[in-house]
């Protein structure tokens, strides 16, 4: 398979819109409303079924540094924390408890201060240190190890929903008559 | 109150089942059907058009679902999913044994069109390369008719269920009766023209059995994808939208599913009188009579049933019910990324067919001549664009990851290898001396096992694909060189086969008992030897030419 990259400077990535004060402090619909995102009201009223309110937030934040908006919807506006969330709950115990220790190392990483409370750039850089593009230290094993199946989880998550159909060009009822050949 | 007497029952509503009724309904015989599966139901059991977010866990395997849970052998087949996973049959309720060391995976319907509703609908004739095998290199036994025999049937058939494929002109492959063919992707061209120009090698789009135009109450397909889900425009063949229709039509069809059947019973003169089933529904035991016995359980429950008729198996003086199972060779092939290709989007994805290169080994041309094994093989693949999953293989994350997405897609040509089998008598199924299942009814133990030349054939399966796809440009050539389980392909045959000797055949030429007249076996248990192509296409053709002999030979009074 391909092992193309973007071949794009890494400065590109931290271009995103601050949600940050949202999800750390759970503030109500009207500061939400004056966000650029749509995430903030899934944020304020999601109830996780597997996780608890923080790690639902951490878990809304790395989704959305992963497949952020851009011309096309973010992860969280496709629902991508919904469908891991219902992912984990019914997997095997050890694969649940390797999850949630991906998301404790995101905040034991932040140093005194929460994931959700480092400022996006801080974040940014935490991830670069796990991503699929650096080599894994002994000290970055287990946050690469989450970054890889979080990163997999994020884009079947996408890619099967609805919106991520859409993105496809893959609406809902679409037939075709004939097929195009070559 | 006397026992009512059919003309005739078929035991199973597949594909043969549904022709072998077809033909006597209509010929004006009342036939009782015994099927072991569920009720169908088209507007409740088809759900082709379930989409990914429809499901909880968008169609992963899903550990609260108990259908799945129920099914550990039948998930195997690929189109064993949460979404139609009760087509398939509960291993639970429904076990088997194998010998040690010889796996074996037995994918079985549960439902009223048994297999024919989630089959994958490659329709191909055989030619006397396969009817005819033994003759050409002295191996086994060559099949009581030849080719230009079906020829006829095989035309009606195709006539009748719709198959789209392209005239060729080999002896090795016959054309039928076509509707007009899917196209070829770009990358398939390119291999297809690859073929031909280097190694002389042919390849045509599949020959499959999805309607490319309406016709009679059945539109064409709408490219939906997922045919094994099944087909609400009844797009591809399968027998409860088409042959069962037309039995109903006759007013002189009786359809009993959740019917179990146990055994074949005889009279005192040795003919068969009726069979005796378990309503799996409440668990009760009947019986029912008819004037004559048709088998279309498929060949491993047809097999089954006959064991458990008589000790030593019904009809067996020939000691060859159960023995030379037969498969096709499955799961061994190549594949590879064509980069060429890159950075196309899918055009043809939900093309519900792929390519498929005949065999060309062992045939009358000495260049294809093969030292190594006897038989052959040929290949069914295509192209595959990824959708997104392309991505999975993109390092980083962000905005500009995301944006490298949709112009990232790669190609990947892949062929699979489907390979003739040869008949063995010690491969065999015989019935378990401890298991029963659920209704207290012995079971079935497989002793099958791949011989020395199926490896080789694998052997040079592979070594030829990648010559292939590596002179079409294909990079980094992955090969699947682990043959499945015998059973993996879903092709089994032979366990009751025809020929003109009583004593080393159990059926004769049309498929009927030489022992009992009365008694007839229509499906897959019939065959000689496998030839490799797919079979439900011979099948139907041998259950059509079968039934209009035994509809004659009944006028005539033959069969008491």
């Amino acid at each position: 398979m391909s092992q193309k990259t973007p071949g794009r400077s890494l400065a590109a990535k931290r271009r995103r819109p601050t949600r940050r004060g949202v999800l750390a402090a759970g503030v109500g619909a009207a500061a939400a409303a004056a966000l650029p995102l749509q995430t903030a009201s899934a944020a304020v009223d999601w109830q996780p079924k597997f996780f608890t309110p923080e790690q639902g937030a951490v878990l809304q934040v790395v989704c959305d540094l992963i497949l952020p908006k851009t011309s096309t919807p973010s992860a969280t506006e496709a629902g991508v924390h919904e469908y891991i969330d219902e992912a984990l709950s019914v997997a095997e115990a050890d694969e649940q408890l390797a999850f949630l220790g991906g998301l404790a190392w995101l905040d034991d990483r932040a140093r005194g201060s929460s994931f959700v409370a480092l400022a996006d750039a801080e974040q940014v850089s935490l991830l670069e240190e796990i991503s699929d593009e650096r080599s894994p230290t002994a000290e970055t094993r287990t946050g690469a190890a989450f970054f890889s199946d979080l990163k997999e989880r994020v884009l079947f998550g996408y890619y099967t929903s609805k919106t991520g159909r859409q993105v496809l060009g893959k609406p809902e009822g679409v037939r075709r008559e004939k097929l195009k050949g070559c | 109150m006397t026992t009512k007497v059919y003309d005739a029952i078929v035991v199973g509503s597949g594909a043969t089942g549904g022709w072998s009724a077809k033909v006597m309904t209509e010929a004006g015989m009342e036939v009782l059907m015994l099927e072991a599966g569920e009720p169908f139901d088209e507007s409740k059991d088809y759900r082709e058009h379930t989409l990914p977010h429809d499901l909880p866990l968008r169609g992963r395997p899903d550990p609260r679902n108990e259908l799945l849970q129920r099914r550990p052998v039948q998930t195997y087949c690929y189109a064993c999913t949460e979404i139609n996973a009760d087509f398939f049959i509960d291993d639970i309720d429904n076990p088997y044994t194998t010998a040690p060391g010889k796996p074996f995976n037995w994918i079985q319907g549960n439902k009223v069109g048994g297999r024919s509703l989630m089959w994958a609908r490659q329709s191909y004739r055989m030619s006397d390369y396969d009817f005819k095998a033994a003759s050409r290199d002295g191996y086994g036994m060559d099949w009581p008719i030849s080719y230009s025999q079906l020829e006829p049937y095989y035309d009606r058939v195709e006539e009748y269920i719709g198959v789209s494929g392209k005239r060729e002109g080999l002896d090795v492959l016959p054309d039928g009766k076509f509707l007009p063919p899917m196209p070829f992707s770009c990358g398939e061209q390119k291999l297809a023209d690859t073929l031909k120009d280097q190694f002389g090698v042919p390849m045509t789009i599949g020959r499959t059995a999805v309607l490319t135009e309406s016709r009679k109450g059945r539109l064409a397909c709408h490219y939906c994808g997922p045919c094994h889900y099944g087909c609400r425009t009844r797009s591809y063949f399968n027998s409860p939208q088409t042959t069962l229709k037309d039995c109903e039509a006759t007013g002189r069809f009786t359809l009993v599913p959740n019917a179990m059947v146990e055994k074949v019973t005889t009279d005192a003169e040795n003919l068969a009188d009726g069979v005796t089933y378990f309503d799996k529904t409440t668990d009760e035991r009947h019986e029912v009579r008819a004037k004559v016995v048709v088998l279309c359980a498929s060949t491993l429950a047809s097999t089954r049933i006959l064991l458990n008729s008589a000790d030593g198996g019904l009809a067996n003086d020939s000691d060859v019910l159960g023995r030379y199972v037969m498969d096709h060779i499955y799961a061994t092939g190549v594949g590879g990324r064509l980069p060429e290709r890159d950075g196309v989007r899918p055009q043809n994805a939900n093309r519900p067919n792929g390519v498929y290169v005949p065999r060309f080994q062992n045939l009358a041309d000495p260049k294809t001549h093969n030292k190594d094994y006897l038989r052959g093989y040929g290949y069914q693949g295509g192209e595959g664009l990824t959708a997104w999953e392309h991505a999975l293989y993109l390092k980083g994350f962000g905005a500009a990851f995301k944006d490298a997405i949709p112009d990232g897609n790669t190609a990947r040509l892949s062929l699979g290898g489907f390979g003739e089998i040869l008949p063995r008598a010690d491969n065999r199924v015989v019935l378990d001396d401890e298991v029963v299942d659920k209704w207290g009814v012995p079971v079935l133990r497989m002793q099958c096992t791949l011989g020395p030349n199926e490896l080789a054939m694998v052997d040079d399966m592979l070594q030829r694909g990648a010559e292939f796809l590596e002179a079409a440009g294909v990079k980094d050539i992955q090969v699947a060189d682990e043959p499945a389980p015998m059973g993996s392909g879903i092709h089994e045959v032979g366990t009751a086969r025809m020929g003109d000797d009583p004593k080393t055949s159990y059926l004769n030429e049309f498929q009927q008992s030489h022992e009992i007249n009365n008694l007839f076996v229509m499906d897959g248990a019939s065959y000689v030897s496998i030839g490799c192509v797919n079979p439900t296409l011979t099948m139907m053709s041998l259950a059509l030419r079968s039934t209009e002999y035994l509809v004659e030979a009944a006028k005539r009074g033959d069969l008491a």
